[in-house]
């Protein structure tokens, strides 16, 4: 008799493992930060010096005078690089006069090893171009400059600006 | 009464119940089918991956016995693990799940992952959850990867 009623038991316990009945399931969250990027001057951009009036010079940008940025981020990012490039080289209210559409840029590790990226540029010109799988970039610009007659001595410069951007690639 | 009357009562007991077990439904299905990836994000920038993201909602499956009330949970990280022990802060607000009996992600009805829900599985006892959320990195935020695991659990109700 006992042993019935413990069936009898056991019978009724099972609406509990039914009512238990569940099923779980998983899946990830998953984001990729891309790591701030970093622009650093490393060379100037160096026309040199201009010894007669009207002389015209040209630093290419696998030139050792050429301007140099690092830029290192996220590896393998793509980045939009844009430039603010002068129009002139100042010393007081005396000009040296750069090219408009004579800005040249290459992309590299190094100066002889880098492609170019620009070519015969203006101002605010853009191009896109990837980061190393080391997460770095080296920028190499060159340009052109006319010194008029009768300028007096002196240092001239000016500034070169470099802006990057993440492309979301 | 004979022993052999209580057995065949015992057994009708358990065949009885059994019955009413088996009438409750097909076992209950779970299965994730796409992580909420919120794909690259900036530094100092939020994002919020939408639910109705197609390619950015985390999605499940459910299936389970037709017509049936069911209850949900989620249990939801609040941060994901990144390299070297950095740690991305994610956030769930109230709307950013939603509940589909037609499977569609065009139609759906919000429901708040943060708290249990319940909902009802349709006449084919197949449903799907779709999950957003927004994903919080500071300005100084490690670069890289970084995950997290969402789980989800369905309880049948009222068996």
């Amino acid at each position: 008799m006992r042993k019935f009623f413990l069936l009898a038991l056991a019978a009724l316990a099972v609406p509990a493992v039914a009512s238990a009945q569940s099923a779980s399931g998983s899946i990830q969250a998953r984001a990729r930060v891309l790591g701030a990027i970093t622009v650093s001057p490393v060379t100037t951009l160096d026309f040199g010096d201009f010894l007669s009036a009207g002389a015209t010079k040209t630093v290419a940008p696998t030139d050792a005078t050429s301007g140099e940025f690092a830029v290192a981020g996220d590896p393998g990012a793509q980045l939009l690089l844009t430039f603010d490039f002068p129009a002139t080289l100042d010393n007081g209210l005396n000009q040296i006069t750069l090219g408009a559409n004579t800005w040249n840029v290459n992309v590299g590790a190094t100066r002889a090893g880098s492609a170019s990226l620009i070519a015969n540029g203006a101002d605010g010109a853009n191009a896109n171009s990837f980061l190393s799988a080391g997460g770095s970039l080296g920028v190499f610009v060159g340009g052109e400059a006319t010194a008029a007659a009768g300028l007096p001595a002196g240092v001239y410069t000016g500034t070169v600006g470099l802006t990057a951007a993440y492309t979301g690639l | 009464m004979s022993h052999h009357a209580l057995a065949a009562l015992a057994s009708a007991l358990l065949l009885a119940v059994a019955g009413r077990a088996e009438a409750q439904g097909r076992p209950l299905r779970l299965q994730g089918l796409q992580p909420l990836n919120f794909g690259d994000v900036l530094a100092g920038v939020p994002f919020h991956a939408l639910r109705t993201d197609p390619a950015r909602s985390g999605q499940f499956e459910l299936r389970g016995a037709k017509d049936v009330d069911l209850m949900l949970q989620f249990a939801l990280p609040d941060a994901m693990s990144g390299p070297g022990g950095a740690t991305l802060r994610l956030r769930f607000d109230a709307g950013d799940a939603g509940y589909s009996p037609t499977e569609s992600i065009t139609a759906q009805q919000p429901v708040d992952p943060r708290s249990p829900f319940t909902v009802r599985l349709p006449t084919n006892g197949k449903a799907r959850l779709f999950l957003g959320g927004t994903v919080e990195p500071t300005p100084d935020q490690r670069g890289g990867d970084y995950t997290a695991t969402v789980t989800l659990t369905v309880a049948y109700l009222g068996v």
